[in-house]
């Protein structure tokens, strides 16, 4: 069977042909000091004027947001625009999209890295924050939303006034459990991944009150393997629990609708479904915040086009597996021969007073997502990002189409309405723009962007096993032909 | 460094010879329980006690069978597909065994033609269709006792007179007008503007063939007493014609996705061009989206409408997983076996096995997170459109089994078992859980057809039907000796590693 | 005073890239040191081989973590909703056949538990926080966080000398080498 092509000049296995080699994570061969130089620099340098133009108005709204939910609870709920049939109104659409924004940080980081995906090196430190600051976001939502705020406490798993205990039956308390256990792991995968590189930074830092900080935070890190074993190891496991963690975070979150009875809510495709919607908003989300920093703080041989090519297909990716989902919701409901299905899927996306929000939800996240087939289009920066940002409308639009589209057309005619929301949730929803906004921006402030220690051991000379193919074969062909 | 391998020195990879006595072994038994199948099928008409037929009985054997197999093909193009989708290294070494897996669609397909084209067959395991084929009947039999001209000739009648009552009452309205006060007149002539549109309504009726065919077998099929409300409302989709031409298109869409790729595979054994690589790469990204509607809607056809009244949106993902998983499972023995008879020794290592293992591990998981949600939802929700079918699986003797089987045995076992990291390295026991997994994705198959063939067939509702599993075990041996012997056919047919594959070489040195 | 300043602490080694410093770790491990370490800015791949040491075992706490965490669940749902107060809620059962609805608090208390263990584990693992270590003390050494592969070799190991070993160090290819003093 054997061929002669050994003996024409072109290679048998041509490793590093043109789209079989791998790309560089790391550009114009950079050294490790040149790393730490760069990631510390952004937070030992003056910030540039660009980030003090966001800052401000960041700062400004996270106030307003504090405004408002002072007003909220002075008030009373309804200052809201939610009422009966429209329940959950944009307290809990607003919810679960920044919960959903919250899932593309952990998955880079855990999921990425349980499958051997290196480059998720440049963008989880950053993404890890954004879950983190979309969490907190979320979970004033549901806080707010019981009413009467300083009732909260009955949320925990603790005896009431009246020592009964909470109902473990019921998806919302499961949320509780799950969203509070989601924030609590995700702190600690973050600052556990933060560890060296606060060493790293209490090792450069200059001024006294810097170092006590940074060196307080990195716990005395030494770096020593002995250290870095068990460290690797405590990594590893915290991916690996992250990783269900991840799935079942919004799974819970889709029980919250799926274990009803609602048309257009109870399916069981929900679960998978808003997994990959999560993640596919995450990753749109991480795209639209880690291209301008990428730009400011000149990043661009960290964080490289193939970082952003990666992203972008796994939009495309997340993108198509949303659209199954709706494509199942749609067949279903007519294959299903279920009246009531069959009606509110009718409502959804035909004669209902939220058609145009579906047709939005799925232009913005089935269709838009799909330039990126091209090549073309995934390099293109602004391609990129302006397709990112389209699918963040897109999945607050999704949860939108879920949940009044719902409410609003109950079983009985007599039963339905219309929501649309009150000024106070709108300021209350630009509010959390601004928390979150602030909170990135002090991320970037203070801490490393990229996490420094996992780019160096991703360049290619730092790698004691590199897989060095082409000298090893020039060697040896150069060995034979010596013979 | 030392200990590199580098890829020249496999340029021209490994044939597997020999196998040739097994190979005809596997060949003489499924021939020879396939012979034993068809006489008992073919023989097995008469009426049994309870009301099922034999033949109707063995036709869910033969589902059973065929799904079962074809789930592990259909996982082997899964996994070719994600190889290259993810631009992935590490598996060059095993993907040519994915490809062979997946390319036993075409014979397991071919074996289950049957299931679609014998009348016996198809209509003991999919009801909808003896009863559509029933209420088409009536309907066929008013259209020739002439009910379309009846009709027409009804609608005729009516638009007549509908048409002289309205010029009578117009004629009366138009003179009360000339009497009446403005104020009145205005009355009547809204009155008579109403009657008008009425008419219309009337007149306008659609009496073209088309529609008044319509309109009776509607009639027929809405019935209070024999109609069916969910066949009519189905029958864009779950109609015959419809049916097979589907079926035709999932073969053409399945076959030709994987044997396109392991064409290309097997091309770039011989020279080497990157081209085929890109090739490979390019269209597997663009073959996915057919592979996943094809799947889906295949397992829709033939294992949901089993009880054409039940749905459930995460069924195509349910059985994608499963088959992902045990396809991953055979991939381990598979391989495992050509090392032990001694092939691939060079080639494979242990961290090809790790990685293996934890792709086991993680759709072990992942099939057990689908399963789960799917149960979950159902029994929470708890509404009559949707418990049938986990309330029949768990109900007498399905009940233990879907508790030890799938919850316990495709669970919480292999779970633990492959929770160990380092295990996965040592072949005896990777290759343990792998055989535990694939055994208990044969109850989880069987789980997801059998429960329906004693309901479905008996007139009594049995659960089950005493002694029909030998007819399973009858197919399963036929379907699986012949896939045996095919598989053994393809492995001789190219080398067992893509030998040329530029990506070789870090396939060879994958350390984690 | 003066002689306690003298004491030797540790020698402190740099070596020029991760793979010569993996071959020094294996000289210094055949060499039979205990009490020595290898400080680098990111995990080498690979190189607890070249040290001779073995599997990390943090993974068992983790596990007892999970374990913990799951019968908390378990007991707290089983007691609250069974024992306690067993109430009718979405016609769901007052038993243990509810045990689908109580799965996901089981799972996320099993997930939380674990974490807080794999944390608590790996400090007690690697003996951190800890506010100050005489290593600090050198300059070389904190390149660590930067650039640096540092081999250092305690003066508490049973076969440091202060000669012997420098010529050891020199001889397995460190480049700047310090003495470090307590």
């Amino acid at each position: 069977m054997a061929s002669d092509a050994s003996t024409t000049d072109q290679p048998i296995h041509p490793s590093e042909a043109e789209g079989v080699a791998r790309e560089p994570l790391v550009l114009n061969n950079r050294s490790m000091a040149w790393v730490t130089d760069r990631i510390c620099g952004i937070v030992e340098n003056r910030q540039p004027l660009i980030w003090w133009v966001l800052f401000i108005p960041s700062v400004l709204l996270a106030g307003l947001l504090g405004g408002t939910l002072v007003y909220l609870v002075s008030t009373g709920v309804g200052v809201w625009g939610n009422n009966q049939p429209v329940a959950w109104g944009w307290a809990i659409v607003n919810f679960v999209f920044w919960i959903g924004i919250g899932h593309a940080g952990t998955l880079i980081s855990a999921i990425l890295f349980l499958t051997r995906q290196k480059w998720r090196t440049s963008v989880n430190r950053a993404s890890e924050a954004m879950t983190l600051f979309a969490v907190v976001c979320a979970g004033i939502y549901p806080g707010f939303h019981v009413g009467r705020f300083w009732m909260v406490w009955f949320l925990a798993p603790i005896p009431n006034a009246n020592a009964i205990w909470q109902n473990f039956k019921s998806p919302l308390l499961w949320d509780v459990f799950a969203v509070s256990t989601y924030f609590t792991v995700s702190v600690l995968f973050w600052y556990v991944g933060l560890i060296p590189d606060l060493a790293t930074l209490r090792d450069r830092a200059k001024a006294k009150l810097a170092k006590v900080l940074y060196g307080l935070f990195a716990l005395g890190w030494r770096g020593g393997n002995r250290q870095w074993r068990h460290y690797e190891m405590a990594y590893l496991i915290l991916a690996g629990i992250s990783t269900p963690l991840v799935l079942s975070v919004h799974s819970v979150v889709s029980f919250d609708f799926a274990t009803s009875i609602v048309p257009g809510w109870h399916t069981t495709i929900f679960p998978p479904y808003f997994v990959a919607g999560a993640v596919f908003g995450g990753f749109a989300m991480v795209l639209t915040l880690m291209l301008p920093v990428r730009k400011l703080y000149g990043l661009e041989d960290m964080i490289t086009h193939k970082h952003v090519d990666n992203m972008a297909k796994i939009i495309l990716l997340t993108g198509t597996i949303v659209g199954y989902a709706y494509i199942m919701e749609l067949f279903i409901s007519y294959y299903s021969a279920s009246k009531y299905e069959g009606d509110a899927f009718h409502l959804r996306i035909l004669s209902g007073p939220y058609t145009w929000a579906y047709y939005c939800m799925f232009f913005c996240n089935v269709i838009s997502p799909q330039v990126f087939w091209f090549k073309k289009a995934r390099l293109n920066l602004w391609v990129v990002f302006i397709v990112a940002n389209i699918v963040n409308c897109g999945m607050w639009f999704e949860r939108f189409v879920i949940i009044p589209t719902t409410l609003a057309r109950d079983f009985l005619p007599g039963q339905w309405g219309y929501y649309s929301p009150s000024i106070t949730e709108k300021l209350m929803f630009l509010g959390t723009f601004g928390l979150f906004m602030m909170l990135f921006l002090l991320f970037i402030r203070f801490l490393p962007v990229i996490a420094i220690a996992e780019v160096k051991g991703v360049l290619p000379e730092n790698d004691p096993h590199h897989p060095d193919w082409v000298k090893l074969k020039e060697k040896r062909r150069a060995a034979a032909a010596a013979e | 460094m030392a200990g590199l391998k580098d890829a020249d020195d496999f340029r021209d990879g490994e044939h597997f010879k020999g196998g040739g006595l097994l190979k005809f072994l596997l060949l003489g038994g499924g021939v020879l329980f396939a012979i034993i199948f068809i006489v008992l099928a073919a023989t097995g008409g008469a009426e049994q006690e309870g009301g099922y037929s034999r033949s109707g009985a063995m036709a869910y054997s033969w589902l059973f069978a065929i799904v079962f197999f074809l789930t592990l093909s259909i996982g082997g193009i899964f996994w070719t597909l994600l190889h290259h989708a993810s631009n992935s290294g590490w598996g060059i070494v095993v993907r040519r065994m994915m490809e062979n897996i997946g390319t036993m669609v075409l014979f397991v397909l071919i074996l289950g033609i049957p299931l679609v084209t014998v009348p016996t067959f198809k209509e003991a395991l999919w009801e909808w269709i003896p009863l559509k084929a029933a209420l088409d009947e009536k309907v066929d039999a008013r259209y020739e006792e002439g009910a379309v001209a009846k009709l027409k000739g009804e609608y005729e009648a009516g638009q007549k007179t509908a048409q002289s009552e309205f010029d009578a009452f117009k004629a009366q309205n138009l003179a009360d007008q000339a009497k009446a006060r403005p104020g009145a007149k205005m009355a009547l002539s809204d009155q008579l503007a109403k009657q008008e549109a009425d008419l219309a309504k009337v007149t306008e009726h659609d009496l073209s063939e088309g529609a008044l065919k319509e309109e009776i077998a509607k009639e027929v099929y809405l019935d209070h007493h024999d109609g069916n409300y969910m066949l009519w409302k189905k029958r864009g989709y779950l109609n015959e014609g419809a049916w097979t031409f589907r079926f035709v298109l999932y073969f053409i869409a399945l076959v030709g996705i994987i044997y396109a790729l392991r064409f290309w595979s097997v091309k770039n054994d011989k020279d080497g061009d990157p081209k085929w690589f890109l090739l490979q790469r390019k269209w597997a990204c663009g073959f996915l989206p057919f592979f996943a509607t094809a799947w889906t809607f295949l397992v829709f056809d033939w294992l949901m409408a089993l009880d054409y009244t039940w749905f459930s949106t995460m069924w195509g993902v349910y059985l994608f997983a499963g088959s992902a998983l045990n396809s991953m499972a055979l991939l381990i023995l598979v391989i495992t076996v050509l090392m032990k008879v001694g092939y691939l020794k060079k080639v494979v290592t242990p961290e090809h096995y790790l990685l293996m293992g934890r792709l086991l591990f993680a759709f072990t998981v992942f099939w057990g997170y689908i399963a789960f949600s799917q149960f979950f939802l159902i029994w929470y929700a708890n509404i009559t459109e949707e418990t049938r079918f986990y309330l029949q699986r768990n109900a007498e003797f399905w009940n233990m089994y879907t508790i030890l089987a799938l919850v316990v045995g495709h669970f919480f076992i292999p779970f633990l078992m492959l929770l160990i990291q380092q295990a996965k390295k040592n072949l005896t026991y990777i290759c343990t859980a792998s055989a535990w997994i694939l055994c208990m994705h044969v109850l989880d198959i069987y789980w997801i057809i059998i429960p329906e063939r004693g309901p479905s067939l008996t007139d009594g509702g049995m659960m089950t039907i005493p002694g029909a599993i030998w007819y399973d075990v009858i197919a399963f041996l036929a379907v699986g000796g012949i896939f045996g012997f095919f598989f053994l056919w393809r492995l001789g047919t190219a080398s067992l590693f893509p030998c040329r594959d530029p990506r070789l070489d870090e396939s060879l040195n994958v350390v984690n | 005073m003066s002689e306690n300043r003298t004491t030797p602490f540790a020698y402190i080694a740099e070596f020029g890239s991760a793979p010569e410093l993996y071959h020094a770790a294996e000289h210094v491990r055949d060499a039979g040191f205990k009490r020595w370490d290898v400080h680098t800015p990111y995990p080498v791949h690979g190189i607890d081989k070249a040290m001779g040491l073995g599997k990390s075992w943090l993974s068992t706490c983790s596990l007892i973590g999970g374990v913990t965490g799951f019968l908390t669940a378990l007991s707290l749902e089983f007691f609250t909703q069974v024992m306690l107060y067993p109430t009718v809620v979405q016609n769901k059962p007052t038993n243990l056949s509810t045990i689908p609805a109580f799965f996901p608090v089981m799972f996320e208390l099993t997930i939380l538990f674990t974490a807080f263990a794999t944390l608590i584990g790996l400090c007690a693992f690697i003996m951190l926080p800890r506010w100050n270590h005489p290593l600090f003390n050198s300059a070389l050494f904190n390149k660590f966080s930067d650039d640096g592969f540092i081999l250092v070799i305690e003066s508490r190991d049973p076969k440091f000398r202060k000669e012997r070993t420098r010529e050891f160090l020199e001889e397995i290819g460190a480049g700047e080498i310090e003495l470090l003093e307590a």
